[in-house]
């Protein structure tokens, strides 16, 4: 059942009958989330689709505390009252009058690590998002591609030690080869990392081939989550194979039915 | 052949003089408009007569414009700068609430709208012959400037920069020092790039009516004096100064923000 919530929850935030308003200039109301109600468990990989304007983005949004329920609750673990996230944007935000050094210690110098520990982490974070150091460290984000640039977004999103990462559509935009690089990079970050990940995609075989759990939006609600069951790690083949096609076929008509 | 921004600037003065040439030696008058060598020759040397010196003198001359470009060029910088520096400060706590945001952008149109050389005489009235009037004139039209740039540049930052510090866990002060700052920097460098070479004409304001030294004060005597040479070599020198000025400026900004290529730039090297 999509919408039932366990009592005996260990995840690290959980939505209840969470609804958003967008109120415009003009005063009319549009429904950003309506009725949500989600568990987010740790070491969660939850891929979320949907049509544009269908609350997913909303649904990051809120998670990463920058907007506040208008009716029902978001709770997470341990009391808190927010969780440490960190937020990848779809358009490559990074801080253009940083370099990419400064860039991936950003989190760092915020709470005031010493240079020692900062250049170490740039270092091996540069390796770890797949680029060379010595070429890129003390690049400028205009020096960078796209696909370089959401690289060390994403670097600098993994260095700021969040509980829940939050990732805005990281692949949009890339080719074929290089989004498939990326996913593939973003798998390998997942398990080696403990991070829980929630990916707002538009990409339906993205959904199904990153997440464990695939939440399917439409206007604003849950329409359906659809369990991923195939084994990590996962391969180029799996992309092809059957069982994929299957649960595509399935996110696919849950998104056009709406759940109903 | 590619022609260089040099050689093209170089190009575009030789034209200048040349078709000024051509004008003085067709009307033959100089009073209206008297030829190149009068200019750098004979009225360059008889600015010696505002210090008593020979006017026959080249080196004496040009030891009295000497002195007073000095004199200018001291108050140009040091009241931009202050002017510059408060507009900054003002601009950026504008930033800060609802209601410093509100009180901004009712008083910026105001003064924004309102011609700063018009506004000359009343800092006279004000100041009378006290050389402190022009610092603070020059001082308030680059504030004003300034604080008009810093408030329009914070509004234009991009929202999602914000976003991105605030959820790494950046506070307000570090937020506005390392995001904020840096994110207006340009604009702030270029807003200060446009001041400094508008502080020649502020200061000319002030020095024309109360001073009594500056170039401001060489231009009023040779305009009561109908000294056309006189003049037009001063508009050489505030054209000169001006645009190194602007060139030093400009230069300084590069080093400033090593990051921000200009479109202009790039179009430049396609």
């Amino acid at each position: 059942m999509v919408n039932e919530l366990t009592n005996d929850w260990s995840g690290i935030a959980r939505l209840r009958n969470a609804t958003v308003r967008y109120s415009s200039a003009s005063g009319q109301e549009s429904i950003g989330l309506s009725d949500v109600t989600l568990q987010i468990c740790e070491r969660d990989f939850l891929t979320v689709v949907g049509k544009s304007g269908s609350g997913k983005s909303t649904l990051l949004r809120l998670l990463a505390g920058l907007h506040q329920c208008d009716a029902g609750e978001i709770s997470f673990a341990k009391n808190k009252k927010r969780l440490k996230t960190a937020l990848l944007f779809q358009e490559n935000v990074l801080f253009p009058w940083m370099t990419v050094e400064q860039n991936l210690v950003y989190p760092l110098s915020v709470r005031r690590a010493s240079r020692q520990e900062q250049q170490k982490t740039a270092y091996q974070s540069c390796l770890d998002v797949g680029l060379s150091p010595e070429a890129y460290l003390h690049r400028y984000p205009r020096e960078l591609s796209g696909g370089e640039k959401r690289r060390v977004a994403l670097g600098m999103a993994v260095n700021h030690d969040a509980d829940l990462l939050l990732l805005d559509e990281p692949s949009s935009g890339l080719d074929d080869v290089n989004k498939w690089r990326f996913q593939g990079f973003l798998e390998t970050l997942w398990r080696n990392s403990r991070v829980t990940i929630v990916m707002v995609t538009h990409d339906i075989e993205e959904a199904a081939f990153l997440g464990s759990r695939v939440v399917c939006m439409d206007e604003g609600r849950v329409a359906e989550v659809v369990e991923i069951g195939i084994e990590r790690p996962r391969t180029f083949q799996d992309r092809f194979g059957n069982t994929l096609i299957e649960l595509k076929k399935r996110i696919a008509n849950a998104l056009i039915s709406g759940g109903t | 052949m590619k022609r260089l921004p040099v050689q093209s600037a170089v190009f575009a003065f030789a034209i200048v003089l040349i078709v000024w040439e051509l004008a003085a030696w067709r009307i033959g008058n100089v009073k209206l408009l008297p030829p190149i060598r009068h200019v750098c020759g004979h009225s360059l040397a008889s600015f010696a007569r505002f210090s008593g010196g020979d006017s026959n003198s080249l080196a004496s001359g040009f030891k009295v414009i000497l002195y007073h470009t000095g004199i200018t060029f001291i108050r140009v910088i040091i009241a931009t700068t202050i002017g510059c520096l408060l507009g900054l400060l003002l601009g950026l706590l504008s930033s800060f609430n609802s209601f410093s945001r509100m009180a901004a952008n009712t008083c910026l149109p105001l003064l924004r709208n309102v011609p700063l050389l018009a506004l000359t005489p009343l800092f006279v009235f004000w100041f009378g012959g006290n050389p402190l009037g022009i610092y603070v004139w020059i001082a308030f039209a680059s504030f004003v400037v300034m604080v008009t740039a810093t408030v329009s540049s914070i509004a234009n930052i991009n929202p999602d920069l914000i976003i991105l510090a605030t959820v790494l866990g950046t506070r307000i002060l570090t937020r506005t020092t390392r995001v904020v700052i840096p994110a207006i920097l340009p604009d702030v460098v270029t807003a200060y790039q446009a001041t400094m070479g508008l502080a020649w004409s502020f200061a000319l304001g002030g020095e024309y009516l109360v001073a009594r030294s500056g170039l401001g004060f060489l231009v009023s005597y040779s305009y009561i004096y109908a000294d056309m040479g006189k003049l037009l070599f001063l508009v050489m020198l505030y054209g000169g100064l001006g645009l190194l000025t602007f060139e030093v400026t400009g230069y300084l900004g590069k080093i400033v923000c090593p990051w921000n290529v200009s479109a202009h730039n790039e179009i430049r090297k396609k």
